[in-house]
């Protein structure tokens, strides 16, 4: 199945693309998902999104058509084909 | 020439931190009076915002006209502004506000807050009016007035290099007002630094009101505090949090644009949508890539987050500038359906040098788009311009030369969308995006609930800065600061940027935190916008070691909610209550059209019944008891009302 995945703002600069589209398995989580995209990226774009016990940073949200994965299952979030993986910095302030 | 009038120190205010002394001036008079700052002005308000507030309440009322000679214009600062404090150079414009005609106040980065503070006052207060124009020069605990007739009509750029020039001190920090003030353009604001505005509300209509061109405070005094080495210690703990932190080092809010667009919280259209597909062109990567020339930063400062860049109008034709900032690459740039950065930049530049508000000029423009758009605007009201479509930037250009200098459909404009709105009739109301009078920033409520009833209840009308930040646009990780402060109970609902439940309870604390931001007088960035590292214990800390006094947490938290519940009196006393915290129906019944906020509206009524009830206030009314009045030591609102 296909999924896109759309960097923001500053990750944008780091990831140096847009957006990305993977193929990958059925049952694929936002955990596993990431991986992919690290696979499929440069050293830079780990070094932004993980911490040095590599987990995801704690400033990154991570939403899934839209919605934050916070309020869905978290990394176990399962994503399904056509879906939309937006990686991007706090929206706050102003 | 005015007369030239000296005054001398007088007695200093036993704790640290403040000058302690505030100068009042009587414009018409001439005459310059020092006062001793009050301890318990001080030890109650602060400074900056609540201490200027409680001026404010004492000195204006419901028969104050804004831009008469009756209205009071105060401008301050904090024990905080000129110490080693992390982003401490801000300070505060107060006065009964023209755009709005309730409470009003604006703030604005630079250095002019320490510079006040060197040149030996917290805060300078205006009555009257002055029949020629003038500047109020301030150094080493002295004033003078001084004629300014040669710079009256001139833009803010002109003014602050010439005044620069005249006093003969480099260092020394200009606030000043350029033509749109002077022409008492009801969303004029106060310029320092050339591009930092203390904008909103219309602040620098009253300087044109008073025929107040400018203050220079010359920078000299050290500033005095009760202990160094604690102040030193929490402000490099800061520091170096910020240091470590990729997020807030480098910050600057031209970066929000695109996560604000994923997220449909950035206005379009006025507010018709909350996406511009557009965004990308205006955003603060494409900016940094192809318009940057350096970062700068205000006084204290150790994030530097103003992106000094250039625009390029026509070959060869450039336009340098600070910013803009997020809220401006919204108001001029996806609020008219402009995306062309060049020209974005030059109207950014076209509102600093006129001294006008981005945000309302744009959100007046857009308003004005919207009405041509529906036919209520004919050809024939927008001559000499011949078309207002969405994205005609030559004709927002136009629009904000003949706002500020009245001319035209110019002036009509000038008088902010509420009146505009007004003056065409009903079939023009629903297009005006306001709350109290004032336009709304850049922030789409139906994408992010809290900044909906942010907005709705501020005190000085539509508002995002009365809150900033709100704690629901935060990733996952941040669940164990927003447990810290929220609570664990209120969790998931309150973290969830979609819901409406327990939003309340978020906007009331946050409120009450920036009154203090805003009365100590240090910045936003870093202090509320996440990941914030100065909260009430590091305020705590460094208002103490500046002051001597002891301001216990306990004692800030009293503090915060006392300013906000004072505000809310005094605009009470212009008779504003429950009916009147209402966002535009656009916000309440258009459902959101694109993104992740698709079909949302704003829940408000179930907001402000949880609101009201967290800051123990009638509900029926949205009025603070008299209990609540007293246990906040806020009986003087009471003595007022009763006399």
């Amino acid at each position: 199945m296909n999924v896109r995945i759309r960097f923001f703002s500053s990750l944008r600069e780091v990831a140096n693309l847009e957006e990305l589209a993977l193929t990958i398995e059925d049952g694929t989580t936002i955990s596993k998902l990431l991986e992919e995209i690290l696979r499929k990226c440069g050293s830079n774009l780990r070094n932004a999104l993980l911490d040095r016990d590599g987990r995801l940073k704690s400033y990154i949200s991570v939403l899934l058509n839209g919605r934050s994965i916070s309020f869905l299952q978290g990394l176990d979030t399962i994503v399904h084909d056509g879906d939309v993986v937006d990686m991007l910095p706090p929206t706050s302030g102003g | 020439m005015v007369e030239q009038k000296e005054i001398y120190r007088c007695s200093i205010l036993t704790l640290k931190g403040y000058t302690g002394q505030i100068l009042w001036v009587d414009l018409l008079r001439k005459k310059l009076v020092p006062k001793e700052l009050p301890a318990g002005l001080a030890t109650n308000f602060i400074g900056g915002r609540g201490l200027a507030g409680k001026i404010l309440f004492d000195n204006t009322g419901p028969q104050t006209d804004p831009l008469g000679p009756d209205n009071v214009l105060i401008v301050s600062a904090g024990p905080l502004n000129g110490t080693v404090f992390p982003m401490s150079g801000r300070y505060v414009v107060t006065a009964k506000s023209p755009l709005t005609g309730i409470w009003g106040d604006a703030n604005s980065g630079g250095h002019f807050g320490n510079a006040l503070k060197e040149s030996g006052f917290d805060a300078v207060v205006f009555k009257n009016k002055s029949e020629d124009p003038v500047y109020l020069f301030l150094s080493d605990g002295k004033a003078e007035l001084r004629d300014a007739s040669d710079i009256w009509g001139l833009d803010v750029f002109s003014t602050t290099e010439i005044l620069t020039k005249e006093v003969g001190d480099p260092a020394a920090q200009v606030s000043c007002i350029g033509q749109a003030g002077e022409n008492m353009v009801r969303f004029a604001g106060v310029m320092t630094g050339r591009f930092r505005a203390a904008a909103r509300a219309g602040m620098g209509a009253v300087y044109g009101s008073k025929r107040l061109k400018a203050i220079v405070a010359a920078r000299g005094k050290t500033v005095e505090v009760h202990d160094v080495e604690k102040l030193f210690a929490v402000s490099e703990q800061i520091r170096e949090e910020i240091k470590n932190d990729p997020l807030t080092k480098g910050f600057t809010t031209q970066l929000l644009v695109d996560p604000m667009n994923a997220i449909a919280r950035f206005p379009t259209k006025n507010f018709q949508t909350g996406q511009f597909p557009n965004a990308k062109a205006i955003d603060g990567m494409t900016i940094k890539a192809t318009r940057r020339v350096k970062d700068r930063a205000c006084w204290a400062c150790c994030i530097g987050s103003r992106r000094a860049c250039y625009g390029e109008l026509l070959p060869g034709v450039i336009t340098l500038t600070d910013g803009p900032e997020y809220e401006t690459l919204d108001s001029l740039g996806a609020m008219i359906w402009n995306s062309d950065l060049d020209m974005l930049i030059y109207l950014n530049n076209l509102v600093d040098m006129y001294g006008m508000d981005s945000i309302s000029t744009g959100g007046t423009i857009a308003m004005a788009m919207e009405l041509y758009e529906k036919g209520i605007l004919k050809d024939e009201d927008i001559a000499p311009l011949t078309d207002l479509r969405w994205g005609n930037v030559e004709a927002a250009i136009d629009l904000v030369h003949m706002i500020a200098r009245r001319e035209g459909i110019g002036d009509i404009l000038a008088e902010g969308t509420k009146r505009v709105a007004e003056r065409i009739g009903d079939v023009a109301k629903p297009y005006a995006m306001i709350v109290k009078g004032m336009e709304l920033a850049s922030q789409d409520g139906r994408a992010q609930k809290s900044m909906g009833l942010a907005h709705a209840v501020a005190s000085r009308g539509a508002d995002h800065l009365r809150v900033a930040s709100d704690l629901d646009g935060l990733p996952e990780a941040f669940v164990n600061l927003l447990k810290e402060r929220v609570g664990a109970e209120r969790l998931p609902e309150a973290a969830d940027p979609l819901a409406f439940k327990h939003k309340g309870y978020m906007v009331k604390i946050c409120e009450d935190f920036k009154a203090l931001v805003d009365s100590s007088v240090i910045c936003a960035i870093g202090s509320t916008y996440p990941p914030a590292k100065t909260y009430w214990e590091e305020l705590s800390i460094a208002l103490t070691a500046a002051t001597g006094f002891d301001f216990s947490i306990a004692n800030l938290k009293v503090i915060g909610e006392r300013i906000v519940n004072m505000e809310r009196m005094y605009n009470a006393r212009h008779g504003l209550s429950r009916k009147d915290d209402r966002l535009p129906e656009r916000l309440l019944k258009e459902p959101a059209p694109d993104g992740p906020a698709k079909g949302h509206v704003v829940e408000l009524d179930h907001m402000l019944d949880e609101y009201y009830s967290h800051r123990g206030w009638n509900k029926e009314t949205g009025l603070p008891p008299d209990e609540k009045l007293r246990e906040l030591g806020l009986d003087f609102v009471l003595e007022g009302e009763e006399g």
